[in-house]
């Protein structure tokens, strides 16, 4: 058996399958670059202007983020004198690659997932709570003011949006009473679909993403006039390109937990079936709840060409008088979805 | 205080503190402002200027452009080279110590000040503002390109443009009766 052979075969492996090429690395990569020139098309429309035509006018201008990308690689990355040179360098990288690391948790279809596992939801969310914290050595790192605040904003926001999302995936998780992706999809087929059961939880952890990942009503982190870049103003070259794509590969990351809790996962999946296991169980699952959160992204998108910025003292404010009070009140609405639904699970 | 002042700081609060609307009115503001979103996304406006695929001509008839000379007419008299502020027009001596003046665009503000005081009315502004020069001596116009209009590129679509509130920036081609 040759060397490509062995290559292939383990490329097909199905774990190594799931993480590097569909809904892994590549996939994500190649939905990075449709969702931003979505954004920006779309931004465009709504602001009254046009968005990215010049480079590729008759494909309205898609090549644009293949030429961004091209231009990031070419560039000089250049490393302060003062900065913390490990952790400044493998902070963005690490903090893209764990942005993408709860999919491991993520199933696409009752039978295809990376690693089978109980609690498969726990898990999922507690590993998109990492990279905040790379986020916030990366500005450490830096040793720049503008970087040091945007850390600092960093946090103030993650501490306030993520219990925001925890305590809504906790509710829901209340209704379902299981910890299992697979199971809680298995539920929403049988009655109705989350976002109907509890739709004050599902309200909170999608302003909660939004706020969260620095989307762009709220990207109060990354806010060009008042701090430069936050903490990735140091950053050029191929590290700026990274730092750009951690909030989107996070958001994408969120909104397919959101689909799999609240949006019924790959619901009408159930109603086809053509007898190829490859087709019924794999392709067309995982194509509906990929349409779903690419769907719920583009939602996310829109809303950042509508609302302007929030300060940072608003977005708190929000966050703990306002979203959190919401977030625990989900949890007594979970309480009588159960009531009604019945106990046993 | 009066009626007027009243309802004025009444709006004024209304606009600027959020905190004083219910939680039912912020709701259907946010639900406003996404409705407009929504509507601009499907019907959308664009008040973009495609510029140099489009080239607005200017509508104003007393617009000052790019200058032009007539010959037969100029007397060489040399007052819009002695009012020229930024010193871009100079006379220059033909034959039979005739005078006449060139112009370097290179220093020229379009101030206008040489068609105002031309006493036979000798110079003239065209529409044309915007011409490419590759090297600063093309910019200077002697007096064979100072007495021709500037020939503009043959590609580029000569319009209008109007500002409309319902359809955004439209182009209204030139010579046609809406204007």
């Amino acid at each position: 058996m040759g060397v490509i052979a062995t290559l292939i075969d383990l490329l097909m492996w199905p774990p190594v399958f799931y993480l590097v090429i569909f809904p892994g690395f590549i996939f994500t990569f190649v939905l990075l670059i449709i969702l931003i020139w979505a954004e920006r098309k779309v931004a465009g429309r709504i602001q009254m202007r046009y968005g990215p035509l010049e480079i590729s006018p008759r494909l309205a201008g898609a090549l644009q983020l293949v030429a961004d990308l091209l231009r990031y690689l070419t560039q000089e990355i250049i490393i302060p004198r003062r900065a913390d040179r490990f952790p400044y360098f493998i902070a963005p990288i690490a903090a893209f690659v764990l942005g993408m690391l709860p999919i491991v948790a993520i199933p696409f279809s009752p039978h295809y997932y990376p690693i089978p596992m109980n609690d498969s939801i726990l898990i999922a969310a507690a590993l998109t709570t990492i990279p905040p914290l790379l986020t916030i050595l990366a500005g450490w790192a830096s040793n720049n003011k503008f970087s040091v605040i945007g850390g600092a904003r960093e946090s103030y926001l993650t501490a306030a949006y993520e219990a925001v999302i925890l305590i809504s995936i906790a509710s829901i998780v209340l209704a379902y009473s299981t910890l299992d992706f697979t199971k809680a999809v298995m539920l929403q087929e049988q009655i109705t679909w989350g976002i109907l059961l509890n739709p004050i939880a599902a309200l909170a952890m999608l302003v909660g993403i939004m706020m969260a990942t620095s989307r762009f009503p709220f990207e109060i982190v990354e806010a060009e006039p008042e701090v430069v870049m936050g903490p990735y103003t140091e950053y050029s070259g191929i590290m700026y390109g990274l730092c750009m794509g951690i909030s989107y590969v996070r958001m994408f990351v969120y909104n397919l937990i959101f689909t799999l809790l609240f949006l019924g996962g790959w619901h009408p999946a159930g109603l086809i079936s053509t007898g190829s296991f490859v087709v019924d169980s794999i392709l067309v699952p995982g194509a509906i709840v990929a349409t779903k959160a690419i769907v719920l992204s583009l939602v996310m998108v829109f809303a950042r060409s509508v609302y302007g910025r929030y300060r940072i003292d608003q977005a708190l404010a929000a966050g703990w008088g306002f979203w959190f009070v919401i977030a625990l009140l989900s949890l007594v609405v979970s309480i009588g979805v159960k009531a009604i639904i019945g106990w046993r699970a | 205080m009066n009626q007027v002042t009243a309802s004025s700081q009444n709006r004024y609060a209304v606009k600027s503190v959020g905190a004083r609307l219910s939680l039912v009115e912020k709701a259907v503001w946010h639900a406003r402002a996404l409705a407009l979103g929504f509507k601009r996304l499907v019907f959308p406006i664009r008040h973009t200027h495609r510029y140099p695929y489009v080239r607005a001509i200017p509508s104003a008839r007393n617009y000052r452009g790019m200058i032009v000379l007539l010959d037969e007419k100029c007397n060489g008299c040399s007052l819009c080279a002695r009012v020229c502020p930024a010193a871009a027009l100079k006379m220059i001596t033909v034959e039979q110590g005739e005078k006449r003046p060139v112009i370097n665009y290179e220093r020229c503000v379009f101030c206008g000040y040489c068609v105002d005081i031309c006493p036979t009315e000798a110079l003239y502004h065209t529409n044309v503002h915007d011409l490419v020069f590759m090297n600063r001596d093309s910019m200077i116009f002697m007096l064979d390109r100072f007495t021709k209009e500037p020939e503009e590129p043959e590609h580029v679509k000569k319009v209008r443009v109007v500002l409309d509130e319902e359809r955004g920036l439209r182009y209204v081609p030139v010579g046609s009766d809406s204007e």
